[in-house]
């Protein structure tokens, strides 16, 4: 890629490019014209005659690896001082408030992150994603009115959140305890016949593509429960997705977060070989030993959009999957709203057995 | 404090609702004369009962009279079978309950009375009516405390010279009885106040049930457990397959047919359509 590039600046008339989803290519916020990567590769590759030598190509065999020079000039280090996020985002996207709690003091870091092998783009845009939130608020009868009032749900941000994405060939070795019924009446006599028997199995179960989040300031709940991606839909990492988007550090590397994924995988394994013991009439697994033959990480940037809001003096943290637009969160109860719910369904239950015991009979003492 | 007033509020209509509703009648055991509209004294009472009691014993028949203020809602053709289910009369376990009853309803001038079980063999709709003329002759005179004496004798009298015997019969149709009981308005009223406390419990844990089940909409994370949805196509491969039978047991269970005969000592078994023998009709005094 030309060192050009990342500059993002429109061949036409110089303005900002960002990434636009909804037509994933790179939009004038000025101009409003459209280009492709290899547009504006190509532009700036005729105009750039020394750089076209330069040779600036990655090559992305490991998971992660380092950015260009070019590339760490054009982006930005951020730390929040107070969840210890570390966020990158390009030079024209300002980060001013940390997406994962909501402090607005955020200050400028050091440029440590890895490279990504990967990243999945976004699809939705904000107003989509403001839409999902809000339609999220709906059918929510215990969730307090201040809540949605107060909730600055304009602040949402696109992140890239940093994933593992592990491949790997788990071996299996089961044993189990399984029994065969047959009944059958003979003269006066019920006869039951349990044939008993040891199934042996041992097999591999091959995995693709098992994320997860490397980054401890997301909690891990959030990111398993806006799954799956559209892995068919990732793209090699360059700095053009990052345009208007910014982008969280891993700090939890492969073999840390390998056992949140192993966990997962041993889980289906056992399932999968499970269910290979038919005919029977009951199965017991009473032995299993389940282990990682094979294993690979990489490195991905994957698509959310985060709303951090307070309420009451604690935080509220909602996700958007920024290609499905799954999402997840925990919103408050309302305690009073919970107890009048509670009194109204007990009432009207009260009245309507009421009602069915009157004219059952009077009831069943 | 707030989350704490609205649990208490909760509580305290909960509890109330249970006071509103908390049971209202209960029968004193081993009762066999029972006076609600205070006609005989405390002193007839017990000594009718004492007789009643020991008769009731002693024959392993439930000899019963219960005055009542009215007919509890009952037809009059019903009252008597009403009473003796609701006042739970009968010797012997609910199922083989055998008992001869009374029932005079005081301000309605209107009495019947009614047998239960094997009781029934001995009070046929003969002597049923033998015993309404000899109560209505007293009652009529409003010699109250002679009837229910005379009813309790004369009970005594035709177990002995009939030969009965304690037994439990099976009905082919208990379902009447249980209609008797469900057609008094006074009992279905009280048996319905009854069951509105427990309904009220069930009804505040279904809501509690049901009102977490709102919250629990509110929070939608959860850590995933599994990987299906990144299974390799084609990607388990079963290298070494073993079923191993090892052994065989072998259960065997007779079946006990009931032949139908034998049952209780001194007689067989006697089949209803129901528990009831009936007067050819109560009378008003």
């Amino acid at each position: 890629m030309a060192e050009q590039l990342s500059n993002y600046q429109c061949p036409n008339c110089g303005g900002p490019l960002r990434f636009d989803p909804a037509t994933q290519k790179l939009k004038c916020e000025y101009c409003e014209s459209l280009f492709t990567q290899e547009e504006v590769d190509q532009f700036y590759r005729a105009k750039e005659e020394a750089a076209a030598a330069a040779g600036t190509e990655q090559q992305w065999e490991t998971d992660t690896g380092e950015w260009s020079s070019d590339e760490e000039n054009h982006m930005r280090a951020y730390s929040c001082p107070s969840c210890g996020a570390q966020l990158i985002a390009d030079e024209n996207t300002a980060v001013t408030i940390c997406p994962y709690c909501n402090n607005p003091t955020v200050v400028a870091g050091q440029f440590v992150a890895k490279k990504p092998q990967f990243v999945l783009p976004f699809k939705l845009d904000k107003d989509q994603a403001v839409e999902i939130l809000n339609k999220f608020y709906q059918g929510k009868p215990l969730l307090p009115g201040a809540f949605k009032e107060h909730n600055h749900i304009e602040e949402i941000k696109g992140v890239y959140v940093p994933f593992w994405l592990y491949n790997g060939v788990m071996e299996a070795d089961m044993t189990f305890k399984a029994e065969r019924v047959n009944q059958f009446t003979h003269g006066d006599d019920i006869v039951t016949e349990t044939s008993h028997f040891q199934i042996l199995r041992k097999g591999t179960v091959t995995f693709s593509g098992v994320p997860a989040d490397a980054s401890s300031k997301m909690p891990d709940e959030y990111m398993d429960a806006i799954e799956p991606f559209d892995y068919n839909e990732l793209k090699d990492f360059d700095t053009m997705y990052m345009a208007g988007y910014m982008a969280d550090s891993y700090d939890v590397d492969s073999e840390q977060d390998r056992a949140r994924a192993e966990r997962r995988m041993k889980q289906t394994t056992i399932d999968q070989i499970s269910a290979t013991v038919n005919g029977y009439t009951s199965v017991v697994p009473i032995r299993s030993d389940v282990k990682l033959v094979d294993g690979a990480a990489a490195y991905a940037f994957l698509p959310v959009w985060l709303l951090c809001t307070t309420w009451n003096g604690k935080n509220y943290l909602f996700a958007v999957n920024g290609q499905s637009g799954k999402i997840t969160g925990e919103m408050p109860t309302d305690a009073v709203l919970f107890v009048r719910y509670w009194l109204i369904i007990t009432l009207v239950l009260f009245i309507l057995a009421g009602v069915v015991l009157y004219f059952m009979g009077g009831g069943f003492l | 404090m707030r989350r704490l007033k609205a649990i208490l509020i909760s509580v305290a209509a909960i509890i109330a609702l249970f006071l509103l509703f908390s049971p209202i009648e209960t029968k004193a055991a081993n009762a066999y004369v029972i006076d609600e509209t205070g006609t005989l004294s405390a002193q007839e009472v017990l000594r009718l009962n004492s007789l009643a009691e020991e008769i009731s014993l002693r024959q392993e028949c439930g000899v019963y009279v219960i005055i009542t203020r009215d007919q509890h809602g009952y037809s009059e053709s019903q009252y008597a079978k009403g009473i003796f289910m609701n006042y739970d009369c009968g010797y012997g376990e609910k199922d083989g309950a055998s008992g001869v009853l009374l029932a005079i309803a005081k301000d309605e001038s209107y009495f019947d009375s009614t047998a239960y079980g094997a009781a029934k063999d001995t009070f046929n709709t003969s002597r049923l009516d033998n015993l309404n003329a000899l109560t209505f002759d007293y009652l009529s005179n409003g010699d109250w405390s002679g009837a229910v004496e005379a009813f309790i004798r004369q009970c005594d009298r035709d177990l002995t010279d009939s030969g009965y015997h304690y037994y439990v019969p099976q009905y082919t149709d208990p379902a009447i009885d249980q209609h008797i009981v469900t057609t008094s308005p006074e009992q279905r009223r009280k048996a319905w106040l009854r069951s509105l406390p427990i309904a009220a419990l069930f009804s505040a844990l279904i809501s509690l049930i049901a009102t977490f089940f709102m919250k629990s909409k509110n929070i939608n994370t959860g850590i995933a457990t599994e990987a299906n949805r990144y299974l390799v196509k084609n990607g388990v491969k079963i290298r070494f397959s073993q079923d191993n039978f090892i052994n065989k047991t072998r259960t065997v269970t007779t079946v006990h047919r009931d032949s139908g005969g034998g049952g209780s000592s001194g007689g067989g078994h006697s089949y209803h359509s129901s528990g009831f023998s009936s007067s050819s009709g109560g009378r008003h005094f």
